[in-house]
């Protein structure tokens, strides 16, 4: 470990050589106004193990770190960064770029940084210019070192040494350290810098390290190039020295100070695409005996960025003072956002156009940038860092001038890997009155999170309104004219597409409700009902009746759900008394849609409805449909009803499932037919029903496709209006029945689809039919 | 003033000389501000178009127009290029005269479609056309260098060429479309859906009958492949004309051939970023688009979900992550399914004015060089729109549609411009209303659809 320490003060805070006071490996004196610089060099071995492995991995590595606070440079250190934590790197093998070990390390060491792995977050420089540059580059705009200090208190000092911890503290302090690794030194170097300021002169050093210290202040010695710094002062290297040793030397700098200042500010409004407004005191450029053009570097986090080819208009980049873009970061996304980028931000070099009239007189370039977005954020705006720009002359120097071997040479500052290796930088130092901070804060609109909570059901039921609307305006088109060029749609393709669409509707709503088990429903007692309408006996009325044996035969059409077919349900006699009881009664049907009011429209149902007398022979039919449906409680029919249809009258296809107290309903129902005179049309269909097998012997009762193809004049396979038959569509078949469960039998008091039916117009004659419908518990 | 404005836009020569004046008058212009002002009158994508051309045509072992950033098109546009690459002010406005010459290909088009098959008189027709030809906004766009003229042209002929029968030509320039910007391929189930044999075999002779709308000789099929319509096969086999399998085969084939071409010469980039770039996109600047906020909302509780870093981390609910994956589905099923469905047989170009309309309405991004797709259709709609029989109808149509159009860009020139943080409400609700205003349109043109020619 070799230790050097430098003070630099101006001529005028010189101190008397005799007034050092060096004893055995310690030197004091009086206090000293200068800047002071730490350099400690570092054998690979000398580090921590863990550290030790992440270098191996490393080829290269710079990290400079400049503090945001404007302050004076003076000697040597006249170097320029933008304020932040820069990393150059070159790794050993380029799978080395996705391990997170470097990230992880930096963090440790620095603190919170936006780091992943250099593959994710880093960006690649030019290697292919100039052979001094890394491959990779990471900036992240950094206050301060407070986080470094604390890491180097716990890891390099040893818990009895103060000196070390002292000087670990101090490191908070600093305003400039860089810490360089290459392989081929296989050593570290890390020099922190300490702005101008009044200090004690004490130091003690260990035994085994060399430690060197230099007190300089400029000096001109004779035949001093413009590239080179002169310096005189006092050198003493602690426990081999006993006085120091007087010194003038001069040694090549690449970096000097151009003793002009320059400030940078966001020109207002910022809006989302902000101007950078450099204001340049003087035009002047530091040397006139080389070529010199003026530069802006820029480190941009990733929030905000140049466009390349915005600044690629010649006009354009004249009419804001620039000459042209000399370099960015390849690629920057010109639209992601923020939230969906890892690399950490561009690096942008601009060339300035100073006045054409050279003068003292102060001049400003806009530099036109681009904000990303950023997440939402609480209150509507996010703050984000932006760094000053370093700004300096670029100067050539003659042929054949070297920058080396000075002691106090430092590259690796990202711009001057693009500039050719003779060129010399001439700063100009940041800062304007009463404004000491080089980083803008600028304040982002983002969307506001806490006026949010409408924007997803807002926009949902907007676009779904909207979507609606234009359907049912394409409906409602489709229902006047169809979707042929001039014909309306028949009424009976309508039907077929709303079944279609309902067909639709299902696995759409049963996708929208997912999640939602079907609920079981709780057994309710039984709600007040209105008991006119049911056949119930009443006390007195219990007269044995006697009725004829049931002559009827079943036939089970389909089991999910219930249906079945029977034939010969009422005997001629029966069917006789009904068509008597009911001719005198018949009124025009009602629809009943919501349990309580009834209402007629005949474009729903249009037929003739009887509520039929309670003869005797009523209630052994009543009897005989209670006791069809076997063993059950809670189940009770309703009073008998006959319908007559007469020519052109129907049903529209409903569903007999009556929605009244939760757990009780029209549980079945039976369609019986009582009478047909001449009749054509009127079947009763039922379009879900699944047609399970071969259609024979079920052809007597349902209609069928003819078989005869060969004769299409009589074209069976089609119904009445040319449709094909799909479904099962019920013949009127006097004295038969088709008995159905409207509801599933599992609890959840959901109805069956598939009981979807219609009383189809009646083409010709009439038909009479008997409906009976049971009322009583679902959940049986 | 020797000609009164009627009567200049009522003939074909006056008309297009002025068209052609606007466009060459607007590239002058143009040349002028380019070269004296910083501000470039000159769009950005025709610097693209043109960088992407150099690319291409440079000698370079890795020539493609993909090494120029946000390129995302087919290199056929670079290829059209190729003569701005030539060393020479004039030589690089040729995409623009290029683009300018499709506008007014384009209005040809709208004359001969109105004239043959919507049975106008020439001087009416003119007047129509101007709404595109004349149109400041069109010339703009297609002078500063943007290629949406293209387009025009491109779908216009479509509409032409199908309702000339001209299924093979038809079929190219269909995949030509979607080749060149995806959207067209909206029109296929229109064009394919009205291709029956009513509009097919009605021979174009036949001034009594208009395959857009009313009045078709029935009777005219006869003679056809006559297979059984009851059953679900006869309807599938009526359904596949020999037209339909032509037109599908031969757009698929064009679309398909351009891509393997490209793929073969630009390779993966070609695909990445002509058609991926539009799927996974999340670059979600303000727009029109009524999802605009939502985007941006959920695309970043996602990347930061995705980051896991706490500290930013918000609740948006969670189906609402997945509007995004569902966005397109009430979008393509109006412009590709209902709308064609039920407006296609009745009227082709007013039909694919609607599916425009709901495809651009409903997009997940909109911007105003989206209204011109539609736009391009305007001449060929207006004519038996309510919008002009209803004059109060009309301009309130267009007073909602610019004033909430302004509302927007007011909001927006807030943010962009004065950095005011107006996504929610104004920049939220306004797109909103605009969208709202969009879907009133929309409905206004479906309704025409269902309303016979009086």
């Amino acid at each position: 470990m070799r230790h050097r320490i430098t003070f630099f003060h101006r001529n005028e805070h010189g101190i008397e050589p005799s007034s050092l006071e060096i004893r055995d490996r310690s030197i004091s004196g009086p206090d000293l106004v200068a800047v002071r610089e730490h350099r400690v060099t570092l054998a690979l071995e000398e580090l921590p193990a863990e550290l030790q492995e992440l270098l191996h991995e490393i080829h290269e590595l710079h990290i400079r770190w400049s503090s945001p606070q404007a302050h004076d440079t003076l000697g040597p250190w006249t170097s320029r960064l933008p304020p932040g934590l820069h990393t150059f790197y070159t790794p050993q093998t380029a799978s080395a770029t996705d391990s997170v070990r470097l990230c992880t390390q930096l963090r440790a060491a620095f603190g919170d940084l936006d780091c992943l792995s250099p593959a994710e977050s880093f960006t690649k420089l030019p290697t292919d210019r100039f052979s001094h540059s890394t491959a990779f580059q990471y900036f992240q705009p950094l206050d301060a070192l407070t986080n470094l200090s604390t890491y180097a208190e716990q890891y390099a000092c040893n818990s009895g040494d103060l000196d070390c911890k002292k000087w670990a503290q101090e490191l908070g302090n600093a305003v400039s350290l860089d810490l360089s690794y290459d392989a081929i030194s296989h050593a570290v170097k890390i020099t922190a810098i300490w702005s101008e300021q009044r200090q004690q002169l004490l130091i003690d050093s260990y035994p085994d390290h060399r430690t060197e210290i230099g007190i300089l202040t400029p000096d001109s010695p004779p035949h001093l190039e413009s590239h080179e710094l002169g310096v005189t002062g006092l050198l003493t290297v602690l426990g081999e020295d006993t006085k120091p040793s007087p010194v003038l030397f001069a040694f090549p700098s690449r970096h000097k100070d151009a003793s002009s200042t320059f400030s940078s500010s966001f020109l207002r409004p910022l809006g989302l695409h902000p101007t950078l407004q450099l204001r340049i005191n003087s035009g002047n450029p530091p040397s006139q005996d080389s070529s010199c053009s003026l530069h802006a570097y820029l480190t941009l986090p990733r929030s905000i960025f140049a466009d390349k080819y915005q600044l690629g208009d010649e006009l354009f980049l004249s009419s804001k003072n620039l000459s042209a873009l000399r370099y960015i970061s390849q690629p920057v996304d010109l639209e992601a956002p923020d939230y969906a980028m890892n690399s950490w931000g561009s690096s942008v070099l601009l060339e300035l156009q100073p006045p054409s009239i050279q003068g003292e007189s102060p001049w400003t370039a806009e530099i036109p940038l681009h904000l990303r977005y950023l997440s939402p954020g609480e209150g509507g705006y996010s703050s984000i860092n932006v760094p000053w720009p370093a700004v300096f002359w670029a100067c050539n120097t003659e042929e054949g001038t070297k920058f080396v071997n000075s002691p106090f040479d430092r590259a690796n500052l990202g711009y001057d890997g693009l500039f050719g290796p003779r060129t010399l930088f001439w700063h100009l130092t940041p800062g304007s009155e009463g404004k000491s901070d080089l980083n803008h804060q600028i304040r982002v609109p983002v969307l506001d999170l806490n006026k949010t909570q409408w924007v997803s059901t807002g926009t949902t039921a907007v676009v779904l309104v909207g979507f609606a609307y234009i359907v049912f305006k394409l409906a409602s088109v489709y229902w006047r004219r169809g979707y042929g060029s001039q014909k309306p749609a028949t009424k009976s393709e309508k039907k077929k597409h709303l079944a279609f669409v309902l067909l639709f509707y299902d696995p759409v709503t049963k996708y929208l409700t997912a999640g939602q088990e079907p609920q079981l429903l709780p057994r309710t007692p039984r709600p007040q009902i209105n008991e006119s309408l049911l056949a119930i006996d009443a006390g007195n009325e219990t007269a044995p009746l006697s009725c004829s044996p049931d002559a009827y035969s079943v036939h089970i059409l389909s089991k999910a759900p219930l249906v079945v077919y029977i034939e010969n349900f009422l005997s001629l006699d029966e069917r006789e008394h009904l068509f008597q009881i009911s001719e005198p009664l018949f009124e025009p049907s009602t629809i009943t849609n919501d349990g309580d009011k009834t209402q007629h429209n005949a474009l729903v149902r249009d037929s003739e409805v009887a509520l039929i007398p309670r003869t005797d022979v009523v209630r052994c039919i009543e009897e005989r449909a209670r006791s069809f449906q076997g063993w059950r409680d809670d189940l009770w029919i309703e009073r008998l009803r006959t319908q007559r249809y007469g020519p052109s009258q129907h049903y529209t296809h409903h569903f007999d499932w009556g929605s009244g107290a939760r757990g009780w309903g029209r549980v079945s129902s039976f369609m019986v037919w009582v009478k047909t005179h001449d009749i054509e049309g009127g079947g009763t269909e039922f379009p879900r029903l699944q047609r399970n097998g071969p259609d024979q012997p079920w052809c007597r009762w349902v209609e069928c496709p003819d078989p005869d193809l060969a004769n299409p004049s009589n074209d069976n396979t089609k119904k009445e209006d040319g449709e094909p038959i799909t479904g099962v569509t019920f013949k009127a078949v006097p004295g038969n029945a088709v008995f159905w469960e409207n509801f599933r039998p599992d609890g959840t008091g959901r109805g069956w689809e598939e009981t979807w039916h219609a009383g189809l117009p009646v083409r010709k004659g009439t038909k009479v039919g008997l409906n009976v419908w049971s009322w009583g518990r679902l959940t049986s | 003033m020797a000609f009164s404005m009627p009567a200049l836009i009522s003939r074909p020569f006056p008309l297009f000389a002025s068209a052609a004046l606007l466009r060459v008058g607007m590239l002058l212009y143009g040349l002028w501000q380019d070269a004296n002002s910083p501000v470039k009158y000159t769009d950005i994508d025709y610097l693209v178009f043109t960088d992407a051309a150099r690319f291409t045509f440079s000698s370079s072992p890795s020539a493609s127009p993909y090494e120029r950033e946000t390129y995302r098109y087919t290199p056929l546009l670079a290829w059209l290029l190729y003569p701005t690459t030539f060393p020479n002010a004039f030589c690089f406005s040729l995409g623009k005269v290029l683009f300018a010459a499709a506008d007014l290909l384009a209005g040809y088009l709208i004359i001969h479609v109105l004239r043959r098959h919507m049975h106008m008189p020439l001087d009416r027709a003119c007047r129509f056309a101007s709404i595109w030809l004349l149109n400041p906004m069109v010339a703009t766009i297609s002078t500063r260098g943007s290629s949406e003229g293209l387009l025009g042209v491109l779908v216009t002929a479509l509409l032409w060429a199908a309702l000339e029968r001209r299924v093979v030509l038809s079929g190219v320039l269909l995949g030509l479309g979607v080749h060149f910007k995806i959207y067209p391929f909206i029109y296929a189930p229109a064009v394919i859906w009205w291709m029956d044999n009513e509009h097919m075999t009605a021979t174009a002779s036949q001034t009594n009958s208009t395959p857009t709308g009313e009045g078709k000789a029935k009777g005219v099929v006869a003679g056809r492949n006559q297979d059984d319509p009851s059953t679900l096969l006869g309807k599938i086999a009526a359904f596949a004309t020999p037209e339909r399998i032509q037109l599908t085969l031969i757009s698929l084939a064009t679309f398909a051939g351009l891509n393997m071409a490209m793929y073969a010469i630009y390779g993966m980039p070609f695909v990445t970023h002509t058609f991926l770039h539009h799927v996974t996109r999340i670059d979600h600047r303000h727009n029109f688009s009524p999802y605009n906020v939502l985007l941006y909302l959920t695309s970043s509780s996602s990347a930061s979900s995705a980051l896991l870093s706490s500290s930013t981390q918000y609740q948006t609910p969670s189906w609402a992550t997945k509007i995004e994956s569902v966005a397109f589905v009430p979008q393509l099923l109006l412009s590709t399914i209902l709308i064609p469905l039920v407006g296609a047989k009745k009227d082709l170009p007013t039909t694919m004015m609607a599916q425009t309309f709901a495809f651009v309405a409903f997009n997940k991004v909109c911007t105003s060089q989206y209204f011109l797709w539609y736009m391009v259709f305007l001449p060929l709609y207006l004519p038996n729109s309510s919008l002009l029989r209803k004059p109060v109808l009309g301009v309130t149509a267009l007073a909602l549609w610019v004033l909430t159009q302004g509302l927007w860009l007011q909001q927006g020139y807030n943010l962009e411009f004065l950095g005011l943080s107006t996504f929610v409400p104004g920049l939220w609700l306004s797109s909103l209303a605009f969208f709202a205003v969009n879907c009133f349109i929309l409905g206004l043109i479906i309704d025409d659809l269902g309303t016979p020619y009086v």
